[in-house]
């Protein structure tokens, strides 16, 4: 008889069961199929290889190197289960109980909680499940996910890997600091991991792609990437060819083998990644080519000679605060391998990367290099740094004529630096950093007539240029079925799209529900940009030359859109049945990629061009008239307006605008009913009703509202409604910025409690709450811009003179 | 009528030395005085600037904190919370206050920052060059001297892009506390910025 309390103790009884068997297969999947991580004799080694055919080259090798490490990848650990193997794969050879985090090499205890800052990053980057499965298959192979910092591992994202400047303002901050041994840097979403691990980041990529590569559609693509794809495959083949397998990639390989039965590749036979990249018949062979006449290639390689000593050249450097130079390096008897990790004894005084010393602030340091395969044997150089205590120029410009964009060329002038030991040199001439007198931005401006050379915090002025105004040209890409780029079909574009036209292409990636073309109520076609129900977005990346962009936004038919423009949130206020769009500038002088998306709340948009604009480099034939304000689109009582200026005569748009909402213009509540009250917008007509006698409601209930069918539904909570109304007023009426922050804070909240029935009752509320929050955020932006100001006012008074303020100019200017 | 007599000689004897002491800047003594100690070492300053607005006050504070070997800066930055909608969803954040603090540190090695921790912070700067304030009698209307303890220069400033140095400032009624003694203790400015806040800023100096 199953009684319920049998019931219960049959589930106890089940349950048990089901954590054994969950131990157990815990246990199994962890360990097996061996637990052994000694590293593999040569036996072991040369028989996983055996039956591949090393005769071939390219994507026939490839394809057999991909058989082989798929056919004996026997277990795949869980995404959970990674802690266990972390635990062994990353220890900390000098310390038990500690891993390594990749990326850094810092070393940190672990617990096996990846919730104390050390957490699962795949290397190759799943974008939220997109680029493949997040936690299992590639997203949970041991060889692929490697311990990192989870602050590291936040900021890195989805960037793609490649090489960008070592300044201070692109370190990537680990544990919250930006100072530990191998520092990582970021700029323009791409990612360069720290020395030591650029070498260990390609091998894990190359084996990502081998192994998961044609079931996911994951390739290397020349210039960055976003989703299946990863960076230059030049950068990683270098860094590849620059950092041989370690010591601590080699015991890994071994660890994971153990539990999982296949190998990375391309740690046990580096020269594999020659053999397949170098020889696969893509445009990128050259490159690859040069890659390893430059830095060596694996297949060369004579059986290892065991380092006895390294030198490294020259042994002492004197060198001028912000110059730089590089350390060749020895390594004995010949053919030893030269592979080495430097590292500076004060970085503050000079920073060393791969060799390349960089001179910081007056001091002495020692420069060690130390071998990768042997530690014990290092090589070192005493560097002395010296500051520049003054400079003078002399000469005359060559080049005293420019158009505004151009930048100074200091060719004729002379630059003789005193340093602090009274010692004198001629500097190069792109030693200083040149600024234009007048904005003393780095390229001159219409008028300016002097230009000064800043060497830290030492500045000349040079006279005597003159910089005439500069005229542009643009390009423009139309959408639709009527417009340059041909689209006929409506269908989605899918993640990447290339127009062209002339000399320049725009490529949509990373695109997103995007559809080409959809037709307006005028006729006209072009891009629409969102769903219903999803949003829409896409990246592009402008060429150098093109200075801004416009992209000209419509709403879908009439519905009010969000969007935002590289994190910029506008509301678009035409509807693309009036025929108008509107125009959003993005100033493209230094950031040159943009990311468009459509923001929930209005999901779907309308883009009928994108226009580049192209500094020009002659003399304009005229100067801009303005025309005065004119009006694109009037602002009514709850859509924003437009409106630009544009030149009188070439009809150039010189500046653009929206227009504020002007808000109903309400007149008294009257009654309309036994027990209903109404009250009507004088300029559009927009009617209000609220149950009589609640004084702070104002709900609109269109269709008469809630008659107390509510056929299925949920019980309504009218009392709730009317709380959430007279919050909404209370915002509405509030006059200072707490007051209204309460009050919306407090409508919010009573409107979370709500359920759908309620909500749909308090539509219109609602709708005013949104433009209350609206208006409040605006208000929030413009108080903090003023704060903002008058602080890097307040900076600017001393700004240099004193350290705290000369930080503060820094600091503030690096954001 | 005796006693009005000796007051009056004791005033007329106290504003003699005052003047004869330079405390009332009448030949511009004062001005140049305080031009020079601006040009003094100074162990370094901190300051801190109020802005209020919309009944807001958001107060922004740098202080500093020299060593033998290098510069720990700490900051506290306030800003007023925006109220934004979760991705994707349909749902707003609601802050848990309307004024976020942000604070951090960081250590400067000869103008380089060698090491940093906390909050990030957004304030957008352009371009900054160094300017510095300048004390000359015809910036000034309402200028007074005078102790208290210590002694304090006070003044209405009639040119504020001159006295600031900087010529895109756009504050208006500014008013000018210099509290100094051998050197410059500490200066506090008073304005009201082109959009009609309120910012007071405390220089402290060591």
């Amino acid at each position: 008889m199953f009684t319920m309390k049998n019931m219960k103790k049959l589930g106890v009884v089940f349950l048990s069961i089901c954590v054994f068997v969950c131990a157990l297969g815990c246990w199994i999947g962890v360990f097996s199929p061996s637990t052994s991580t000694e590293i593999a004799d040569a036996a072991t080694y040369d028989s996983y290889y055996a039956n591949l055919n090393e005769n071939l080259t390219g994507t026939a090798f490839r394809a057999e190197l991909a058989s082989l490490i798929t056919s004996t990848h026997k277990y795949n650990p869980t995404y959970d289960g990674l802690r266990n193997i972390f635990d062994e794969s990353d220890a900390d050879p000098n310390k038990s109980g500690n891993i390594l985090w990749f990326y850094t090499g810092t070393s940190v205890s672990f617990s096996g909680s990846f919730n104390t800052g050390t957490n699962r990053e795949h290397v190759w980057p799943k974008n939220a499940g997109n680029a493949f499965p997040e936690e299992s298959e590639a997203g949970s192979d041991a060889h692929h996910l490697r311990p990192t910092n989870s602050s590291l591992n936040s900021t890195r994202s989805n960037n793609s890997f490649g090489e960008v400047p070592q300044t201070v303002g692109n370190i990537v901050k680990e544990n919250g600091s930006s100072s530990y041994d191998n520092l990582c840097y970021q700029a323009n979403d791409t990612f360069y991991p720290g020395e030591g691990y650029r070498g260990a980041t390609a091998r894990i990529l190359m084996y990502v792609q081998t192994r998961w590569g044609d079931k996911y559609n994951l390739s290397f693509v020349l210039g960055n990437g976003y989703n299946k794809t990863i960076g230059d495959i030049e950068d990683l083949f270098k860094w590849h060819l620059e950092e041989p397998p370690t010591a601590e990639e080699i015991a890994r390989n071994e660890a994971v083998y153990a539990v999982q039965g296949n190998r990375n590749p391309f740690i046990d036979h580096p020269e594999y990644a020659e053999m397949i990249y170098c020889h696969d018949g893509k445009s990128y062979n050259d490159e690859l080519q040069a890659c390893v006449e430059k830095y060596g290639s694996y297949l060369d390689d004579e059986p290892a000679v065991e380092i006895t000593s390294l030198s490294v050249s020259p042994t002492t450097e004197t060198l001028a605060v912000g110059a730089s130079t590089k350390l060749s390096v020895s390594a004995y008897p010949s053919g030893a391998s030269k592979a080495v990790t430097w590292t500076s004894s004060n970085p503050n005084v000079a920073s060393v990367n791969t060799g390349t010393i960089t001179a910081i602030s007056a001091g002495t340091t020692t420069i060690t290099a130390t071998s990768t395969t042997n530690t014990a044997i290092k090589a070192t150089a005493t560097i002395t740094v010296k500051a520049v205590s003054a400079i003078e120029i002399t000469g005359n410009p060559t080049n005293t004529t420019y158009t505004a964009g151009d930048k100074f060329n200091p060719a004729g002038l002379t630059i003789t630096a005193t340093y602090t030991d009274k010692s004198t040199e001629v500097l190069p001439t792109t030693s200083c950093q040149w600024l234009d007198g007048s904005t003393r931005g780095t390229t001159l401006s219409e008028g300016t007539t002097s230009v000064i050379c800043k060497y830290g915090s030492i500045e000349k002025t040079i006279d005597g240029i003159t910089v005439e105004k500069a005229t542009s040209t643009s390009v423009t890409f139309t959408f639709g079925n009527n417009g340059t780029e041909g689209h006929t079909d409506g269908s989605n574009l899918g993640s990447s799209k290339t127009y062209t036209e002339g000399n320049y292409t725009l490529v949509l990636t990373s695109a997103t529900n995007i559809f080409g073309p959809a037709t307006d109520a005028m006729g006209n076609s072009a891009l629409k940009i969102g769903t219903s129900s999803k949003t829409g977005s896409f990246t592009f990346t402008v060429p150098n030359d093109v200075t801004s962009v416009e992209i000209h936004v419509a709403q879908y038919k009439a519905n009010a859109t969000k969007i935002t423009i590289n994190s910029t949130a506008y509301t678009v206020s035409t509807a693309s049945n009036s025929g108008t769009y509107t125009a959003y500038k993005v100033d493209t002088t230094s950031t040159k990629t943009i990311t468009f998306a459509t923001a929930s709340g209005g999901m779907r948009c309308m883009i009928d061009k994108i226009v580049y604009v192209i500094a020009g480099s002659s003399t304009p034939s005229h100067t801009h008239t303005p025309s005065g304000w004119i009006i694109d689109t009037p602002a009514t009582c709850t859509t924003n307006g437009s409106r630009h200026i544009e030149c009188t005569e070439c009809k150039e748009v010189i500046d653009a605008e929206e227009i504020p909402y002007n808000g109903h213009s309400f007149g008294a509540w009257t009654a309309t009913g036994s027990d209903k009250e109404t009250r009507t917008c004088s300029v559009c007509g927009h009617a209000e009703t609220r149950d009589a006698g609640n004084q702070g409601g104002g709900t609109d209930t269109p269709g008469g509202g809630n008659q107390g069918g509510n056929e299925g539904g949920d019980e309504i909570d009218q009392e709730l409604i009317a709380s959430f109304n007279t919050a909404v007023d209370a915002a509405q009426s509030a006059t200072t910025m707490s007051e209204k922050f309460s009050a919306i804070k407090t409508a919010l909240s009573l409107y979370n409690q709500m359920n759908n029935d309620e909500k749909a009752l308090a539509t219109g509320a609602y709708a005013d709450l949104e433009d209350i929050i609206d208006s409040y955020n605006n208000t929030a932006t413009v108080v903090n811009n003023e704060s903002n100001k008058a602080t890097e006012n307040a900076i600017m008074l001393f700004a240099g003179t004193f350290s705290v303020l000369a930080f503060a100019a820094y600091f503030l200017l690096r954001r | 009528m005796k006693k009005k007599i000796l007051v009056t000689i004791i005033i007329a004897i106290l504003a003699l030395t005052l003047t004869a002491c330079g405390l009332i800047p009448k030949d511009g003594d004062t001005y140049d005085e305080l031009n020079e100690m601006l040009k003094a070492d100074y162990q370094g300053v901190n300051f801190e600037v109020q802005t209020t607005m919309n009944g807001v006050t958001l107060v922004n504070k740098f202080k500093s904190t020299i060593g033998a070997n290098n510069t720990i800066v700490s900051y506290e930055i306030q800003e007023l919370a925006t109220i934004d909608q979760v991705c994707d969803a349909d749902i707003y954040v609601i802050p848990g206050s309307m004024i976020i603090n942000k604070t951090g540190t960081a250590v400067i090695k000869n103008g380089v920052i060698v090491e940093q921790n906390g909050d990030a912070v957004e304030i957008p700067v352009n371009s900054l060059e160094k300017i510095s304030l300048s004390f000359k009698q015809d910036y000034f209307q309402n200028g007074k001297g005078y102790s208290d303890g210590t002694l304090v220069f006070e003044g209405d400033v009639t040119n504020p892009k001159a006295f600031t140095g900087n010529q895109n400032f756009d504050g208006t009624d500014m008013h000018v506390t210099v509290r100094y003694d051998e050197k410059i203790e500490s200066i506090v400015i008073d304005y009201t910025s082109a959009n009609g806040a309120a910012v007071k800023v405390i220089y402290t100096f060591r």
